[in-house]
């Protein structure tokens, strides 16, 4: 089970007597907590706009890119309680492509952060694949500066194999790219298509389904999500998975992302467990 | 030449204000060269005093330029501060051109967000004429002018928990409904917003195209009084067609009412709004009249239902009935939108909701992805 091997990990951590204590006091609550809260249904797919980075920064009165820093450390928590909890996929809102219109040495420092995470999350490849986290990398990745991209599909390929839980990481992504890129592709392999069935079923042919159209979305491989959590208090989707969530719970907290924790979580699932029965016969009239 | 002088030192941005030699002209120059293009006849006249048709052609056209093409960065920043400055002085600003000058154009050239932000009000006459009304409007609310959003969508839930509720016919419900909705159009005229969008999701496609015929049989008349354009977007099949004719002439008679566009969402939701945009482009390219390279977000944007109004995408979304979610109404449309959540249903929500609504999205910070404005 994953919180077995969060305990292994965070036993390897700690040294002292009392930090195991509590470190394990810790992770026995979490387990009691959430075993109390599987007894509803738990949402398949959670997705996280991580909004606040800068305003933790600033009124934290940290030099600049430290905000995007420590929104990476609330990440990682906030992946861990996710998966301890059974969701299976996460998906996250990294960089859009409008954060490119940003100033460019934030710009510039944004992307040299990715690339050192996925870099250190190489070097932890075998420890990912004991969890079986497969990572993807949604977007335009043309647009990203080419390091980063390289190691981006390094990171694709390694863990390709796995499907215990998937983390979809959307760099240089909107979904007013997205939904006209999988026209697009719909269009060429309709045309591909036809030019091999010349003149036979052509009524048919002629019509696109919302079937292909999904498949040719970058996030077609994972269902839709059942939560979308926009840190910072804003209520907005700042063009971000518009097809996907047209029938997903929006939950916004006021905490920066950075501040964010298994609290919000814990109060975005029971949130979705109380509205369960409206969202299930909101999926089966679409 | 002092008048040569002078306007090089306005448009490099230097312009001292202060009269130097004769009082009245000096005085009169900023009011006269902020109000708009048309209006900076007078410098040119105070030239061609002159008698030299090469300075006058000269200081004609390096005006035209900097005004009309904003050629450098450093000079637009600084004509931009000193005539914003000045600007301030004399006007009150408006909902208009405070937009056109705080927003630098060089930060919308990558991203999708030059297609989602409202564009700006083509004619100047009116906008002078009505913004003391919309000023005053506003104001009585506690409301800013110049940051009331364009485009207002309203999700009309919650119908069914009141209804059952109390125990009301259909009837009594949407009469109900329709009450509501004639206040918050008539708020919406008296505030300056420039589209509203209604979408009531009743459970069976039958009752939502009887409450918006309802709507639009009786109020035809009302409607133009008031200036009020309707369009209907959504699914048209379901729609018998004497119901259908009565759609068509209440859009072609209030089509050139200017004050306020009312958006109906009869049998629509925001997926089968892409899927059919989809369709269109994949017959144009099937056709030959576009490539496929050449499908973008502007391509993509034209072919939806929305395109019938000036304003396609909201700026607000305020969504009855507790539920939150965005309900698959208007996906595309809604990307840079402010949500707005009220528990209330859809027979309770009145004027004062709408303007609570309205004060909340006024003090939210849109940033579109890029750096703080």
């Amino acid at each position: 089970m994953i919180s077995d091997h969060t305990r292994k990990m965070e036993e390897e951590k700690r040294s002292g007597v009392v930090s195991r204590f509590l470190g394990e006091l810790n992770i026995t609550v979490r387990r009691f907590l959430f075993r109390v809260m599987s007894s509803g249904p738990i949402p398949q797919h959670i997705a996280f706009i991580m909004d606040g980075n800068r305003r933790f920064a600033k009124k934290w009165k940290l030099e600049e890119g430290a905000g995007h820093k420590a929104g990476f450390l609330a990440l990682m928590s906030l992946l861990k309680y996710c998966y301890e909890m059974g969701v299976k996929y996460v998906t996250v809102y990294a960089f859009s492509l409008d954060n490119f219109n940003r100033r460019p040495d934030e710009v510039q420092y944004v992307m040299d952060l990715m690339h050192e995470k996925i870099e250190g999350f190489m070097k932890e490849l075998d420890m990912v694949n004991r969890y079986g986290i497969r990572v993807l990398f949604i977007g335009d990745l043309n647009r990203l500066y080419a390091p980063v991209r390289v190691a981006a599909e390094k990171a694709m390929e390694a863990t390709a194999k796995n499907t215990k839980t998937y983390l979809l990481v959307c760099v240089a992504y909107t979904s007013s790219h997205e939904i006209p890129r999988a026209v697009y592709e719909a269009c060429q392999e309709r045309s591909g298509r036809k030019d091999g069935k010349e003149e036979e079923e052509e009524e048919e042919e002629e019509l696109i389904k919302v079937v292909d159209l999904e498949k040719k979305m970058y996030m077609g491989v994972v269902p839709d999500p059942d939560i979308l959590v926009r840190s910072s208090g804003e209520t907005r989707l700042s063009n971000f998975l518009l097809w996907q969530t047209s029938n997903s719970l929006l939950y916004s907290p006021k905490a920066l992302w950075p501040e964010m924790g298994l609290r919000h979580v814990v109060w975005a699932i029971l949130k979705y467990q109380k509205n369960y029965h409206y969202f299930e016969k909101k999926k089966k009239q679409a | 030449m002092k008048e040569s002088a002078f306007i090089m030192q306005l448009v490099n941005g230097t312009h001292d204000p202060r009269p130097k030699t004769t009082n009245s002209r000096q005085v009169a120059e900023p009011e006269i060269l902020i109000r708009g293009y048309k209006h900076h006849k007078p410098i040119l006249s105070r030239v061609t005093d002159n008698h030299n048709p090469l300075i006058h052609i000269t200081l004609n056209l390096s005006i035209m330029v900097t005004f009309t093409l904003k050629i450098s960065a450093t000079s637009m920043i600084a004509s931009k501060t000193n005539i914003l400055s000045i600007y301030k002085l004399i006007h009150k600003p408006s909902y208009f051109t405070t937009n056109r000058f705080t927003k630098p154009y060089s930060s919308y050239g990558l991203a999708t967000t030059k297609s989602y932000k409202n564009a700006q009000s083509a004619s100047i006459a009116d906008e002078e004429r009505s913004m003391t009304e919309f000023e005053n409007h506003a104001l009585r609310n506690g409301l800013r002018a110049e940051a009331m959003p364009k485009h207002v969508a309203m999700f009309m839930d919650g119908h069914w928990k009141s209804i059952k509720a109390r125990d009301l016919p259909p009837e009594l419900g949407y009469g109900a409904g329709r009450r509501s909705l004639k206040e918050i159009a008539r708020i919406c005229c008296e505030l300056g917003i420039r589209v509203l969008s209604v979408y009531t999701n009743f459970p069976r496609p039958k009752e939502e195209v009887d409450f918006a015929i309802d709507m639009t049989k009786s109020d035809i008349e009302e409607l133009s009084r008031n200036d009020i354009r309707v369009s209907i977007i959504g699914n048209r099949n379901a729609i018998p067609d004497s119901l259908l004719e009565i759609i068509t002439r209440a859009e072609e008679s209030t089509k050139n009412n200017k004050t306020l566009h009312i958006i109906e969402a009869v049998n629509y939701t925001g997926r089968s709004d892409i899927i059919q945009a989809c369709k269109a482009l994949a017959g144009k390219v099937k056709d030959g009249e576009l490539h496929p390279t050449a499908i973008d977000e502007n391509v993509f944007q034209q072919e939806l239902e929305t395109n019938c109004s000036e304003f396609p995408n909201p700026d607000l979304m305020i969504r009855t009935g507790g539920k939150q979610s965005v309900g698959n109404f208007m996906l595309w449309q809604l990307a840079y939108s402010e949500l707005s959540f009220v528990d209330k249903s859809a027979f309770e929500f009145n004027s004062t909701d709408f303007i609570k609504a309205l004060q909340v999205y006024q003090s939210r910070h849109r940033r579109f992805g890029g750096n703080k404005i």
